[in-house]
């Protein structure tokens, strides 16, 4: 798993899923509270639970990395917490397989956030998928500051 | 009546040779084997949503796994801890009298644990060493075995009044209660003896609140000789009695038997301590601070079949920022409840935390649980509630589950 840096003293998260490929892809999104104990369910910040696809035409799509539950938290208390995805692909029409990034940003505008680095996912393999749809194993990332 | 006074002072010199015999008893031979404690180092290493250090008679040896079990599948176990008592270990030919003397039962009752755990943290390999001192009083058999006998010594010490008292009581007794035979071996006397010591004593205890004048008299000289102010007294003489005579013959399992079920639920504190360290990657080289945790935990017997634990727990993580004003802090206090018998028990628990850090700063914790035994060595303790944050803009509830495999070796040989 990768651990992606951002600054405590700066603007806002956010994420940035993008997808590329003639695919239909929707996905969740969702933030975890870190020290998370082993054997119980993870606390799941976002409430509700942020999902999606790119039935809309868009290729990226991006949300606010924000306690649900405390929304006025300061930016420094995110480290060491999660940033979880899942995702879902269903083949539309033959192509060179799909891609999946997930990224984080930070700037409070998040047009102009500045990409600090993520995870991606792309399988190289034209056959890749039906249209029955499969599950893709999502991508998580540890979000630490400086 | 001579004969019975001749039987006593038989009585009293052999028994007060037994007593010395109860304390050079071997430790080895009174084990029992209560639950397989919490370990400081596991504890440490925060795989269980509850902070309370459940306190029970330490083991020479102890592992924990957990979890086996995580949200439907079976894992293989990433985390475990040990734990060893090296002086309970090394403790084959301390005696009862020795255990009793100066710090030996705090040496004996002192364990070292040890646990790793792998997670997804940033610092995801954790090392944690533990140190946990039980103090019982009245669940310690050690320390009540040795009470006994001093009880039996106290007895046996034949002063001019204690004669006197006991040549009154026993002119009714040899009559009503036993006549003792004629022309025995010296085995059959001592038999006759021991039997009676326990026998005669329940004859006693049984004159109090007599109507006859007579017999009431005798009873208070003897109460007054024997310095008996309450039934308790006169119950921990004969106990301390019969518990003698089956540790003479060998027959010690028995009063192990009733003193576990009688005394699993006794009052007794446990004091403990954990140094957890964390490493990025797998090398113990690497590793640096990440908490220190200190635990006390007090358990209360309620009636035979209940048990109130209260306990504390304070973690004092590493504080990264150089600028913070006051260092990390984790507060936890519990309360938990059992009800059940040494071998199978139920819990329920609340547990208020705080921490003066971080985003999720209060939390209060409502647990279920239980903790029951597999064969002789083997312990599954396993518990399931819901986490309640507090002071958020909007509720956040989160469900908690644990369990853990514990095995402990306890065995005298």
């Amino acid at each position: 798993m990768k651990t992606i840096k951002f600054d405590p003293d700066g603007g806002k998260l956010w994420v940035s899923i993008s997808t590329l490929g003639l695919y239909h892809i929707s996905f969740t999104f969702d933030l975890l509270e870190k020290d998370g104990i082993p054997t119980s369910t993870p606390v799941i910040l976002t409430a509700p639970i942020i999902a999606g696809d790119n039935l809309d035409g868009k290729g990226e799509h991006r949300f606010a990395v924000v306690n649900a539950f405390h929304p006025a938290e300061a930016i420094d208390i995110y480290d060491g917490r999660f940033v979880n995805t899942s995702f879902f692909v269903r083949k539309v029409q033959d192509d060179a397989g799909f891609t999946i990034a997930v990224n984080l940003l930070q700037g409070d505008d998040p047009a102009s956030a500045v990409d600090l680095g993520g995870d991606a996912i792309a399988p190289e393999d034209s056959t890749i998928g039906d249209s029955d749809g499969f599950k893709v194993t999502g991508i998580k990332f540890l979000i630490a500051k400086n | 009546m001579r004969t019975f006074l001749l039987a006593l002072a038989l009585a009293s010199i052999s028994l007060f040779a037994r007593a010395q015999d109860m304390d050079t008893a071997l430790t080895n031979r009174f084990l029992l084997n209560f639950s397989v404690p919490d370990m400081p180092a596991f504890k440490a290493l925060g795989t269980d949503p509850s902070n309370i250090l459940r306190p029970s008679d330490i083991k020479k040896f102890a592992a924990s796994i957990s979890p086996f079990y995580s949200n439907g599948q079976g894992v293989i176990p990433k985390n475990f801890a040990l734990e060893i008592a090296p002086w309970k270990l090394l403790s084959r030919k301390w005696d009862i009298a020795k255990y009793n003397k100066g710090a030996h039962s705090v040496l004996y009752n002192s364990g070292f644990s040890v646990g790793t755990i792998q997670d997804s943290g940033a610092y995801s390999s954790k090392l944690s060493i533990g140190y946990r001192l039980t103090i019982a009083k009245k669940g310690d058999i050690l320390k009540a075995l040795h009470d006994a006998s001093n009880v039996l010594r106290k007895q046996l010490a034949m002063t001019p009044q204690r004669f006197a008292a006991l040549e009154e009581l026993s002119q009714h007794w040899m009559f009503e209660v036993k006549q003792r035979p004629r022309g025995q071996d010296a085995a059959a006397d001592r038999q006759f003896v021991k039997a009676n010591n326990v026998e005669f004593l329940t004859f006693v205890k049984g004159l109090k609140g007599t109507a006859d004048a007579n017999l009431k008299r005798m009873y208070d000289a003897f109460a007054t000789a024997f310095d008996i102010k309450n039934d308790g007294d006169m119950d921990a003489l004969i106990k301390a009695n019969a518990d003698l005579e089956k540790v003479i013959d060998g027959k010690e399992g028995e009063v192990i038997d009733a003193f576990k079920e009688d005394m699993w639920n006794a009052n007794r504190f446990d004091l403990a301590l954990a140094w957890v360290g964390a490493s990025a990657d797998s090398l113990l080289k690497n590793a640096q601070f990440s908490s220190f945790n200190i635990w006390s935990t007090y358990a209360i017997g309620i009636g035979k079949n209940g048990q109130l634990l209260l306990g504390t727990n304070v973690i004092l993580p590493r504080t990264e920022k150089n600028d913070t004003v006051s260092a990390n802090m984790v507060f936890t206090g519990n309360i938990r409840y059992y009800h059940g018998s040494n071998s199978v028990k139920g819990f329920i628990e609340s547990q208020y935390k705080y921490q003066n850090y971080s985003g999720l700063q209060r939390s209060l914790l409502f647990n279920l649980g239980a903790e029951f035994r597999i064969g002789q060595q083997f312990w599954v303790v396993a518990g399931a509630g819901v986490n309640n944050y507090l002071g958020l803009e909007k509720p956040l509830s989160t469900l908690v589950s644990s369990v853990s495999l514990r095995y402990g070796f306890n065995a005298g040989k």
